[in-house]
């Protein structure tokens, strides 16, 4: 049927379960689906959300009932309901410590629609040793589930329960914007994927592989990554927790099983083979793949760390020119060294970075900087700007500085609603220079734990930003 | 524009400077205020020849005494139109409440009074040493003579309670040294309060002029690298968080010694008695918010995570629900001179415990809906993950069956712990110090801290003095280091 013909009903459930139909594969009409358009079908998906989620995700309904949200009329009724970060990491570390994963399991069943909590709480995770074990199992226990962590600063993990239908249809976005498509009978390109770091792993970012290779690869062969291995959870858990330990002064404390020993031991091995296996990553680029086209994603530093590596082996130009390079913006409190971009594209020989703002608990919303540098909002993930101090919604107008939250409309057996620790200016209505009728981010991104950690007010209490500092500080005593 | 913007003067030695104003503050809705530029009298901060403390020898210990007490007397708020004026300004800037602020100021003469002093110096450093050389015999004897003498020092003090101005301005008389002050942002009038009242009360005593109160951009490493050097200043003494005194650590060299007050928090424990009885629970909790609410929590001394031996068993973590309920209410009713709903309950933390309360299979979340703090009991043995950010009167009560458990509550960074009942201190005191423990004290005094007992683990006063020797020897009394045999 036409899209021009379809009821805004059939519209949202397409932006819903298959967003790439909405515009019918078309890049092009996705970039340029028009405003008023955007906002109806938004407010219409989440209307269907919060009827399918409001009452059957335990701590939604606890929230919603708390804060007596019955409907939504508008965008911003559903602010109340935004789960902070801190939802996700909200079970007791002890649970890992003593692989009480059955626990876990039921914690994360209140994050979840009802028939998936059964299957987390029917997972028979009684014999997993560590997190690699857990995830592993809960792969097998629970398919339409692909549970990722985060990195864990603060010593804790959080535990993101996506499905596998939302990582789908994130990729499908993806590969509209990779390959350029301008319908739904859009040829396989032979494309290859360079990824400078491991072929798979349960973090985050690095989970994502597999729902890539599907979506943009002809085949598994296509995809080329530094460290052919899982990286470990149950490592960076430890890595984590060391830190957290090193600044609550309680390294001393911490046990450390004889098989997260084995584990490090099998990192510092993996340490050691690197440069081998750098060494073949760089062949096979050169030999394998030059001058061909190849898509590269990775976080900014992963990208910059193999563009410097392969310009010291006098590597330049090594790809097609119209390979899609893309980054997540953002430095995480890291600066960020000039002329990144630069080197990176050099090594590449990729005409253009396409660099986006994104962020593990949304995986819908990956926004694109467009020429003129603006964040072009992804539809799929509705933006909100809070006030930092109260957490109430700002006005949807002119041009307004804040937390940014997003609805996750990829988000089908777990609730969209999330609150970041970033702060963005969003450019309400003055249309982009660029063409993309979508609102968008002006100015920097910033988190707002750095910016008070770069205050110079002083309390002789120790808060958590003079923690993260001293994890800094003793992190680089390590090493 | 920048007319209607407060002046925060520089008081270098007696002199008050308004001129060659810049504006600063003003982030995340603070105050701005003016103050002169820093940089133009980097040169005058220091006291360039040390020699100029020869002034404060002529002084003795009495009439330091006297100069305090009646700066104590001057120091009365209700009369001192700059405490006034600087209470209002620091409503704006301080991160407690208005209430909480003018009780601090309106505290600030009674640290003046001249049995106080006489006490915690005798204890902190012994007068005798500060009047003269003490002297004594030794073994072999030599004559030792020991005196402690003032020093030229930079106080990087905290901006979490007006009195802590006072207490380093009171430190350094009776120490005889030079004190540059750097006000903190969050609190930059109070010292100058104080140093304008004893610029009025005697402009050119020698004790006026070795007070200077400046504030700078706490990081502007081009003029602090120019003044933190030994030819300028041989100790600072540091307050603060983790990356102020890192900042600080960048400085020091040889010659220049840090004396660190550093952040810490504070703990406390419950012993099984607490629980045995209504009336002990009803005491406990009462003693327990004060610990947790004084100051509204912005203190290193204030109670974060407290263990309690309830028992883990059922029973035990309904008891400890129950007492946290006792102590949330305890809390809501503290004197607003001690404790009121904290000025902006902090966002990171709400989205800890408000992720908590989602859930309530391990954690109990007892108020903190409206910013006011909250109570978090722990179900579990076990501390929240974020317990290192409790903060703005919110504390996690945890379960625990046997003592042994209760150490957890200590660690590295642990300044004070309260303990309940008093019995239960003399079984904790001599171990709780190997675990990271500093001060400890009875349940509900952790905010009565003593200037007249060590502080965070070190003597402050004896270190911001500097200890002088001078040894009298003869070959008649003491053998000659030129007289030894030589060895084949």
């Amino acid at each position: 049927m036409s899209l021009a013909r379809m009821s805004l009903e059939d519209k949202t459930r397409l932006l819903l379960d298959n967003p790439v139909a909405l515009v019918d594969y078309s890049h092009h009409a996705w970039n340029h689906l028009p405003r008023a358009e955007i906002d109806a079908l938004q407010l219409s998906a989440l209307k269907q959300r919060f009827a399918e989620l409001r009452d059957r995700i335990p701590m939604v309904k606890k929230l919603a009932d708390a804060e007596g949200v019955d409907r939504v009329d508008e965008l911003h009724d559903v602010v109340p309901l935004m789960f902070e970060h801190t939802v996700y990491k909200s079970y007791p570390p002890s649970l890992l410590e003593k692989r009480n994963f059955a626990q876990i399991n039921k914690w994360l069943g209140k994050l979840v629609t009802p028939e998936l909590a059964e299957k987390l709480a029917a997972a028979d995770v009684s014999g997993c040793e560590g997190l690699d074990d857990w995830f592993t199992r809960m792969d097998q226990a629970v398919p339409e589930l692909r549970m990722s962590h985060t990195s864990g600063t603060s010593g804790t993990l959080s535990f993101l329960p996506h499905s596998v239908s939302e990582w789908r249809k994130a990729c499908q976005v993806r590969k509209m914007l990779v390959w350029a498509t301008e319908g739904p009978d859009a040829p396989d390109p032979e494309l290859h994927t360079i990824y400078p770091y491991y072929r798979s792993g349960f973090l985050s970012h690095v989970r994502a592989n597999d729902f890539l290779i599907e979506a943009l690869l002809p085949a598994e062969a296509n995809f080329h990554c530094a460290y052919p291995t899982t990286l470990s959870s149950d490592v960076l858990h430890l890595g984590a927790k060391i830190r957290a330990a090193h600044a609550k002064g309680t390294l001393d404390r911490l046990e450390i099983s004889p098989a997260l020993k084995a584990k490090k031991q099998a990192f510092d091995k993996l340490q050691a083979e690197m440069p081998q296996h750098m060494a073949a990553f760089f062949e096979q680029m050169t030999n394998e793949l030059r001058g061909k086209r190849v898509y590269i994603g990775g976080t900014w530093n992963l990208l910059h760390g193999m563009a410097t590596a392969g310009l010291a082996r006098g590597l330049q130009g090594v790809f097609s020119p119209h390979s899609y390079l893309t980054t997540t913006g953002g430095a995480k409190g890291v600066v960020q060294p000039e002329g990144w971009r630069d080197e990176v594209q050099r090594f590449t020989g990729a005409a253009s970075l396409r660099e986006s703002y994104a962020m593990s608990e949304t995986p819908s919303g990956s926004h694109y900087r467009c020429e003129h540098g603006h964040f072009h909002f992804a539809h799929t993930a509705i933006p909100f700007l809070l006030d930092p101090e109260t957490s109430k919604p700002l006005p949807r107008t002119g041009r307004q500085t804040g937390r940014a939250a997003f609805f996750d409309l990829g988000a089908d057996t777990r609730w969209g609603g999330f609150i970041t620790g970033d702060e963005i200016t969003v450019e309400w209505d003055q249309p982009c220079p660029c063409g993309r009728p979508s609102r968008y981010v002006v100015g920097p991104i910033q988190r707002y734990s750095d910016k008070n950690g770069g205050d110079d007010k002083i309390t002789c209490a120790a808060t958590e930003a003079s923690h993260r500092e001293a994890m800094d500080f003793l992190t680089t005593l390590e090493g | 524009m920048t007319n209607s913007k407060p002046i925060a003067p520089m008081i270098i030695r007696g002199q008050i400077i308004t001129d060659h104003l810049v504006e600063v503050g003003g982030r995340g809705g603070d105050l701005a205020f003016l103050t002169p530029d820093w940089n133009r009298y980097l040169d005058k901060l220091p006291l360039g020849n040390p020699t100029k403390l020869a002034d404060l020898y002529k002084l003795r210990f009495d009439d330091i005494l006297d100069y305090a007490v009646e700066l104590g007397k001057r120091l009365n708020f209700a009369d001192n139109r700059h405490l006034q004026e600087a209470c209002e300004l620091s409503y704006l800037t301080a991160p407690t409440t208005p209430s909480l602020v003018k009780a601090s100021y309106m505290g600030l003469s009674r640290v003046l009074e001249r049995e106080n002093i006489v006490e915690a110096v005798e204890a902190s450093v012994g007068i005798e040493y500060l009047e003269g050389w003490v002297p004594r015999r030794l073994l072999d004897g030599t004559e030792l003579e020991v005196r402690c003498f003032g020093a030229r020092a930079l106080h990087i003090v905290a901006g979490n309670a007006p009195a802590l101005s006072l207490w380093t301005i009171l430190r350094n008389m009776v120490l005889r040294s030079d004190a540059i002050i750097k006000a903190p942002s969050n609190d930059p009038f109070t010292a100058l309060a104080i140093a304008r009242t004893m610029i009025e009360m005697a402009p050119d005593h020698p004790l006026t002029k070795h007070v200077t109160v400046a504030y700078w951009k706490g990081g502007d490493t081009a003029f602090e690298e120019r003044l933190y050097q030994p030819q300028n200043i041989e100790k600072i003494v540091a307050w603060g968080g983790f990356a102020s005194l890192k900042h600080v650590t960048r400085y020091i060299q040889p010659g220049l010694e840090l004396i660190s007050l550093d952040p810490k928090r504070s703990a406390s424990i419950l012993g099984r008695q607490t629980f045995e009885s209504e009336a002990a629970m009803r005491e406990a909790a009462v003693r327990l918010a004060s610990d947790i609410g004084a100051l509204n929590q912005k203190g290193c001394v204030c109670a974060r995570v407290v263990y309690a031996q309830s028992g883990t068993d059922d029973d035990g973590v309904q008891k400890l629900n129950d007492f946290g309920r006792l102590v949330y209410d305890a809390m809501l009713k503290l004197p607003n001179s001690l404790s009121t709903a904290p000025k902006r309950y902090d966002p990171g933390l709400k989205a800890e415990v408000d992720a908590l309360r989602l859930d309530d299979e391990w954690y109990q979340v007892i108020g903190g809906r409206d910013g006011e703090g909250a109570v978090i009991v722990s179900k579990i043995p076990e501390a929240v993950s974020f317990s290192a950010m409790l903060d703005d009167r919110t504390a996690n009560l945890v379960p625990v069956d046997s003592l042994d458990e209760v150490m957890d509550a200590v660690d590295a960074y642990t300044q004070t712990v309260g303990i309940y009942p008093e019995a239960l201190k003399d079984e904790l005191k001599d171990i709780l110090p190997l675990h990271g423990a500093q001060r400890i004290v009875s349940l509900g005094y952790a905010a009565g801290m003593k200037l007249a007992a060590p502080q965070d683990a070190i003597e402050p006063m004896r270190r911001m003095g500097k200890w002088i020797s001078n040894q009298i020897a003869s070959p008649e009394k003491t053998p000659a280091p030129w007289l030894r045999p030589s060895i084949n």
